[in-house]
């Protein structure tokens, strides 16, 4: 970031180590003449004008002001009247600050300028199935490029969302299957008395309703690979059968008496721990090492919170070439929100908002506004600790102490009785307590 | 042995009993368990508008398949409704055994049309209760009974109203006779209100078999019949909105929005604000129609807003996920369509299920959900329980085989296409292709035809 300052003798070493000090580049300028030529010469991030300066008039700074390679335009003054604010507002400058100028002051107001800028959207590899590059995904990779050279049952956990059955076929696409089909199942969604038929298949007059045969999952999937998702929802009978499956590589359609060969690389996947159900006695043991040879993994999106800046440019791409919508960048202030969501939802949530905001967003820059999303559930985890209220290590306990109570006696509209419920203390210690800090009851 | 807070006395709180044993208790389970009889199907509803999600992540890829059948009841809940679902049905049967004393009561003094009217009352009493085909029956009752008064109002009533269930039951030869007949016999007697409700009613029949020339000779005629008599009522907008609707469907665009003004410019002359939902509504297929997506958005949009009745906004719901689908934009469409389920499942309108599964099963095909099937499945099977009309199942099929055709199962999608074939003849309906393709109308006609 570049700011250009032109600023009184005497607080030019200041403005110069404020501007270094919060990780800016400083230039100098001793006269409007050299501030013009300057501001001509590129664009800046921002311009700091001191109105100490004689020539510092209002035309002056309205001129300065005007220009858009300026920047924002920051006053100083080393005794900010009322004229000064008055002048500020007129000229559209963003704020006047006594001079001389503060790094945080400056950071402030240049917090401003980051927020708004708008990111331009990253060229990315169109093609990429998996996106990501933080610690957490390495070994995501690692797992993915295991599973790809082995031709064996591979299942891959995770939160709902994780994106699994992207994994999946991208295991299928890069592997020596690749040329066979690639047939999914919903374990979850499919009733369980439909399931079994879809699986198998079926023979003609196998039940009401089976007017011709079918040709069931496992054998749609000959010579490729069968995803079975949440597989942890499928009942205990069907999994002996999938097991059989899996051991004997043939497959029995429902009201038939011959079984067929198949040659199926299965992939499962869930979001329940299965484990956890093996104990319960909800998921047979046998059929977890069936499927587990090999395991891959997906952490949350809130484990890899680094990513979401990258997935937010991939999916705007995305969207905005399915949407035939034009999308040059993102708000910082936008990222920011983002990547401070909760996303219980995960990947699947962030590519629906960001969905949702391209056709919503107009201009073509997705602005923090045009996002729709549940902020309200707290992050798991590390993160939820940041939600706390933060008092300064150099707050007073008394202090803290006198911020909490009001607080809740705000939270009950200054009902004495139901604060001190709430605080667990005597109403007359409230009361003192209230007393001796100068009173904020009703 | 019953759970405490529970009386386990009768027959059907014991099997709830046990099915609050099972394990994983979908309703798809229960209803494998439960007849779908006059008595279970109240309790069954109750069930289902009680149901809940269950524990499901909010955020699983099954999510997007979920349908009525894959919801957990709250048996407690249901077995607490159960008390006054009994009662609410004695009343009824007192209530229908009242009036059956009072036809008796009634044809014992000569007075035959009292006894139609008591009749009536008990056909609208099983009307209310969805039960079709014994409003029918109640209906023809009072038909047979008035057969010496040929220009009795009441007559004209019982036509009316067993052309209502006939139609309701997707017998649409009967349905048309009677509507027919309702209207040659009050223009007989110069009624202007009954004649134009007649009429817009025989018009209806018509356009559930796609015979939209057919049915504008019969919009015409309830509006002729209405300015001849110089009437005006709310039966005025009715007719033009139908009138519209058919011109709409016929592509004649134009005309379509002429009549559309007229009939709100006749909805205000009557002060019902009833009408702007139904306005609205069309409005928004209007714009559908043109393929303007964005416009037809804002138009259903205000129209659920104006919607007064659980069944019109289920349907303008429907409407306005098809248009969002149509924008492109498929995520907002799913959730209407949710909105609609979640409403239908609340009012417990089980037959307007089925076209809210429709719509999920297509949205489901259209982003690629190999499993999207389940949807239609459903609507099928929610089709046979509510004992809805085979042109529903028609469409149905129709629907479903597109779907199949989009996630290139051919196969699938030529057997589901000659089923549906095969059905709409049967009902002699021609022009199914495009008419399958028709968003649900809202029918006003016959909110007002007690």
């Amino acid at each position: 970031m570049h700011v250009l300052g032109w600023i009184s003798g005497e607080d030019q070493a200041h403005f110069v180590a404020s501007v270094e000090a919060i990780g800016a580049q400083a230039s100098v300028v001793a006269s409007p003449g050299e501030l013009f030529a300057r501001i001509r010469d590129r664009s800046w991030d921002a311009t700091v004008l001191s109105l100490d300066h004689e020539l510092a008039d209002e035309a002056v700074v309205r001129r300065i002001a005007g220009l858009a390679e300026a920047g924002l335009v920051l006053l100083t003054a080393r005794r900010p009247t009322l004229d000064a604010a008055l002048l500020c507002s007129r000229v559209g400058a963003a704020a006047v600050t006594p001079s001389p100028l503060s790094a945080e002051a400056l950071h402030q107001a240049l917090g401003a300028i980051d927020r708004s800028r708008v990111v331009p959207l990253e060229a990315l590899d169109a093609s990429a199935r998996i996106v990501g590059s933080s610690p957490p995904m390495t070994g995501v990779f690692s797992a993915i490029a295991a599973a790809v050279g082995a031709d064996t049952t591979v299942l891959v956990t995770g939160e709902s969302g994780t994106g699994k059955e992207v994994v999946a076929r991208t295991i299928h696409e890069a592997g020596r299957r690749s040329s066979g089909p690639f047939v999914s199942v919903n374990c979850a969604a499919i009733p369980e008395q439909l399931l079994e038929s879809e699986l198998f298949g079926h023979e003609r007059g196998a039940f009401t309703g089976a007017v011709g045969r079918r040709t069931g999952r496992f054998e749609r999937a000959n010579g490729g690979t069968l995803f079975l998702d949440e597989i942890g929802d499928m009942s205990p009978v069907l999994q002996a059968k999938v097991l059989r499956v899996l051991e004997e590589r043939e497959v029995e359609p429902v009201g038939g008496s011959e079984t067929r060969p198949i040659d199926v690389r299965v992939i499962a996947a869930t979001h329940r721990d299965l484990n956890a159900a093996i104990t319960a006695g909800a998921f047979r043991e046998d059929l977890y090492f069936r499927l587990a040879v090999l395991t891959v993994h997906l952490p949350p999106l809130r484990d890899r919170a680094g990513d979401v800046e990258l997935l937010t440019h991939h999916f705007l791409h995305h969207f905005a070439d399915r949407h035939g919508r034009e999308v040059r960048g993102i708000t910082r202030a936008a990222i920011d929100r983002l990547v401070g969501a909760p996303w219980s939802g995960n990947v699947r949530e962030l590519r629906n908002v960001i969905d949702r905001a391209v056709l919503v967003c107009s201009g073509g820059v997705v602005r923090s506004n045009c996002l729709r999303m549940d902020e309200a559930a707290p992050r798991r985890g590390a993160v939820q600790e940041q939600s706390r209220p933060g008092y300064p290590p150099t707050t007073s306990l008394a202090d803290v102490e006198a911020d909490h109570i009001r607080s809740v006696l705000s939270h009950v509209d200054g009902h004495m009785g139901q604060a001190a419920e709430i605080l667990g203390i005597h109403r007359n210690t409230l009361t003192r307590k209230v007393q001796e800090s100068g009173g904020w009851s009703r | 042995m019953c759970p405490r807070g529970l009386s386990c006395s009768g027959p059907v709180a014991r099997t709830l009993y046990r099915s609050l044993r099972m394990s994983t208790l979908t309703l798809d389970k229960l209803r494998a368990i439960l007849p779908s009889t006059d008595e279970v199907q109240p309790i069954f509803r109750a069930i289902v508008a009680t149901s809940t999600l269950g524990d499901r992540d909010a955020w699983a890829s099954s999510r997007i398949l979920g349908t009525a059948g894959s919801r957990h009841p709250e048996i407690g809940v249901a077995l607490s409704e159960l008390q006054g679902i009994t009662r609410a049905e004695v009343e009824h049967v007192e209530s229908v055994h009242g009036l059956l004393h009072t036809v008796l009561e009634a044809m014992a003094q000569g007075d035959e049309v009292g006894a139609a009217q008591a009749l009536l009352d008990a056909a609208a009493l099983e009307e209310a209760r969805d039960r079709q085909e014994r409003a029918g029956a109640y209906a023809s009752s009072a038909l047979h009974v008035l057969v010496e008064h040929p220009t009795s109002r009441v007559k004209m009533k019982a036509q009316r109203r067993r052309a209502r269930a006939s139609r309701s039951l997707g017998h649409f030869d009967d349905a048309f006779a009677d509507y027919a007949a309702a209207f040659a016999a009050a223009e007989a007697i110069e009624d202007p209100q009954a004649a134009a409700e007649a009429a817009v009613g025989a018009g209806n029949v018509l356009e559930d078999q796609a015979q939209w020339n057919d049915a504008q000779v019969w919009y015409r005629a309830a509006l002729a019949t209405m300015d001849r008599l110089d009437y005006e009522g709310p039966e005025r907008w009715h007719a033009l909105l139908n009138l519209h609707v058919a011109l709409r469907w016929q592509g004649k665009l134009d005309e379509a929005a002429t009549l559309l003004d007229e009939a709100t410019a006749a909805a205000e002359r009557v002060a019902d604000p009833s009408a702007t939902a139904f306005i609205e509504n069309a409005r928004g297929q209007w714009h559908m129609a043109r393929g303007e997506f964005e416009a037809a958005i804002d138009h259903l949009t205000v129209a659920i807003a104006a919607s007064q009745h659980p069944k019109a906004r289920v349907i303008i719901r429907v409407n306005l996920s098809e248009a969002l689908l149509a924008a492109g934009r498929s995520l907002e469409a799913t959730e209407e369509a949710r909105r609609a389920e979640q409403d239908a499942i609340t009012a417990r309108l089980g037959r307007q299920l089925p076209e809210v599964y429709r719509v999920l099963g297509r949205l489901a095909a259209h982003d690629g959900v190999s499993d999207a099937f389940v949807l239609f499945e459903h609507a099928i099977a929610l089709i046979e329980e509510e004992r809805a009309p085979r042109i529903e199942l028609a469409r149905t099929l129709q629907m479903y085989a597109e779907s199949e055709r989009l996630l290139g199962r051919t196969e699938s999608a030529g057997d589901l296409e000659t089923a549906a074939s095969q059905l709409y003849n049967a009902l002699g309906i021609r022009k199914r292709a495009r008419w399958a393709d028709a968003p649900a109308e809202l029918e006003k006609a016959e909110d007002h035809d007690q």
